[in-house]
């Protein structure tokens, strides 16, 4: 089984890429918020700051996991390292999948340490936790699930196109994997059976990034009930393992002649 | 090299700092972006926010906070940004409690205080309620509106007991609106309110405000005492008091009194009303 050292060298050739770094200015952009906020604005500080962290991990996330993993396949292809890697006992899914695990853990360390960070400047704003601060965490918990998701299509595309198309591609379908519900309300009030058809297709056939949108909730301590945190978590990985069995396919019908 | 590096670096800072105050100093007039939405629909900036509209919400209302704030320092008397500005930070998260609370308050308050358009508070207090209908504070703050800025008792009556019968809302609301709809724009009504503002102030900004009201009443009061204190004199004397620096002369006072803010009253011998000094920060509406 060659997934996890393919995922542990990951890690560390982002590590060593200074992927980490953006925790620095996340660092600083929490303290300086945490600081000056009370000063320029009227209401409730923890809100600002909630909502400020936690899109901040997940821009920052979303980033990180496009423009690292347009380039966890090419960059291999491109330097040639993947023949010696495929040379070895290392079947070609195994190398998708370590590619995707080793950015996915990279993602979780630098969003386990925002979430930190962020329960930080609560306690420093508060001086005390609630127990409805459980939900920063699951907020952290599903926006990782979302940037497991982009990682995947990202590393789907950049299976078989070059790393500025991938990103491209990537960018666009996170685009409209956020305009998504409006696909199926348009379906809903056309009076057309194909559009309605068309509609529905589409709406169940591209990522739903509107499932992990808790950023707001969270910052209102709106606890989400129903399974939605454990239901949305699981769509983004039944999602995810979908994206990357096709990654992996391609990448087993590619031709490196 | 080592040495000129850092040199040459500090250099063209200084560089980029000087002629960038020279390019503002020159075209700043024509640069100025203060009065512009840049994105003028709340539901535009919503769709495009990419899940992020709860950061972007409160960006805008920092943005209104600021305009507001810049307003009131350079005491200028049109607000015409602060409407639409709320309006778009509502839209975009429509649980943000506080934007529509501070929101109205900012926009009834008369000039150059706030904008003096309890028209579009009233409208912001109710799209407010419509999305959080569970709040019973904006209730509250729907009828001090009509009570304090329209003085519409009986609409502010009713909002009251509409919030009234929300089980979280304060006990004093249903007593409130009957007391309301019996005397009226009375000064104890007005005080009571105001104490209750202080009381459950979430922030300085509003238990100030709530402060500043609750001395202009004080002083209201004083003045009233003092203006009949002075017809009771007058009718003893059997002639017009000019001044209260007389009747300390006189020595039917001790001294000549101040408002809760420290300033003399003065005395208006031509109306016969007992007035604040030009000096005082006392609230004058």
């Amino acid at each position: 089984m060659s997934v996890l050292p393919i995922a542990r060298n990951t890690f560390r050739e982002c590590v060593r890429d200074k992927v980490l770094y953006n925790l620095v200015i996340f660092a600083i952009l929490i303290i300086v918020s945490s600081l000056i906020l009370g000063a320029i604005t009227i209401g409730d500080v923890k809100q600002i700051i909630l909502n400020l962290g936690l899109s901040t991990i997940s821009i920052f996330g979303t980033l990180i996991a496009i423009f690292i993993g347009i380039q966890l396949v090419y960059k291999e292809i491109d330097k040639k390292t993947v023949f010696s890697l495929l040379a070895k006992p290392v079947a070609r899914h195994e190398f998708i999948l370590g590619k995707y695990l080793g950015l996915s853990m990279t993602l979780a360390v630098n969003v386990a340490v925002m979430i930190l960070g962020v329960y930080s400047a609560v306690l420093y704003l508060r001086q005390s936790f609630q127990s409805a601060d459980i939900q920063i965490l699951l907020a952290g918990g599903l926006i990782l699930v979302e940037l497991m998701l982009v990682i995947a299509i990202a590393l789907l595309f950049s299976t078989f196109s070059t790393p500025a198309l991938s990103a491209l591609f990537t960018f666009c379908l996170y685009v409209i994997g956020h305009f998504n519900s409006d696909i199926r309300q348009y379906g809903a009030s056309s009076d057309s059976v194909l559009t309605k058809v068309v509609a529905s297709t589409t709406y169940y056939l591209l990522p739903n990034f509107g499932n992990f949108d808790v950023i707001s909730s969270t910052a209102h301590g709106q606890f989400m009930t129903g399974g939605v945190y454990l239901f949305s978590a699981m769509y983004g990985l039944a999602y995810s393992t979908g994206l990357l069995l096709v990654a992996m396919w391609i990448f087993q019908k590619r031709d490196f002649k | 090299m080592r040495a000129v590096l850092p040199a040459l670096l500090l250099l063209s800072g200084a560089g980029v700092f000087w002629t960038q105050g020279a390019i503002d100093r020159r075209v700043g007039h024509f640069r100025s972006t203060e009065e512009v939405l840049y994105l003028p629909s709340g539901t535009v900036i919503k769709a495009l926010s990419l899940g992020h509209h709860g950061l972007l919400a409160d960006i805008y209302w920092m943005r209104a906070v600021q305009y507001y704030g810049g307003k009131r320092l350079k005491n200028e008397k049109r607000f015409d940004l602060l409407d639409p500005l709320i309006d778009i930070a509502t839209t975009l998260d429509p649980q943000l409690i506080h934007a529509y609370r501070f929101g109205a308050v900012f926009l009834s308050e008369q000039s150059p205080v706030g904008a003096d358009q309890p028209d579009k508070a009233l409208a912001l207090l109710k799209r407010g309620i419509a999305r959080n209908p569970d709040n019973w504070q904006l209730y509250r703050d729907l009828g001090f509106v009509y009570y304090w800025y329209l003085q519409d008792y009986k609409t502010a009556a009713e909002a009251f007991l509409e919030g009234s019968k929300h089980p979280s809302s304060a006990a004093w609301m249903k007593t409130f609106a009957a007391e309301l709809l019996a005397k009226g724009g009375s000064r104890e009504a007005a005080r009571f309110l105001w104490q209750q503002f202080y009381d459950t102030a979430e922030n300085d900004q509003m238990k100030r405000n709530a402060m500043e009201n609750l001395l202009r009443l004080r002083a209201l009061d004083e003045m009233d005492l003092l203006r009949e204190f002075i017809g009771k004199i007058e009718g003893r004397l059997g002639r017009q008091i000019e001044s209260i620096s007389e009747l300390v002369r006189l020595g039917f006072l001790k001294q000549q009194p101040v408002d809760p803010k420290g300033f003399t009253y003065s005395y208006n011998p031509a109306i016969r009303t007992v007035e604040l000094s030009p000096e005082s920060t006392i609230r004058r509406f």
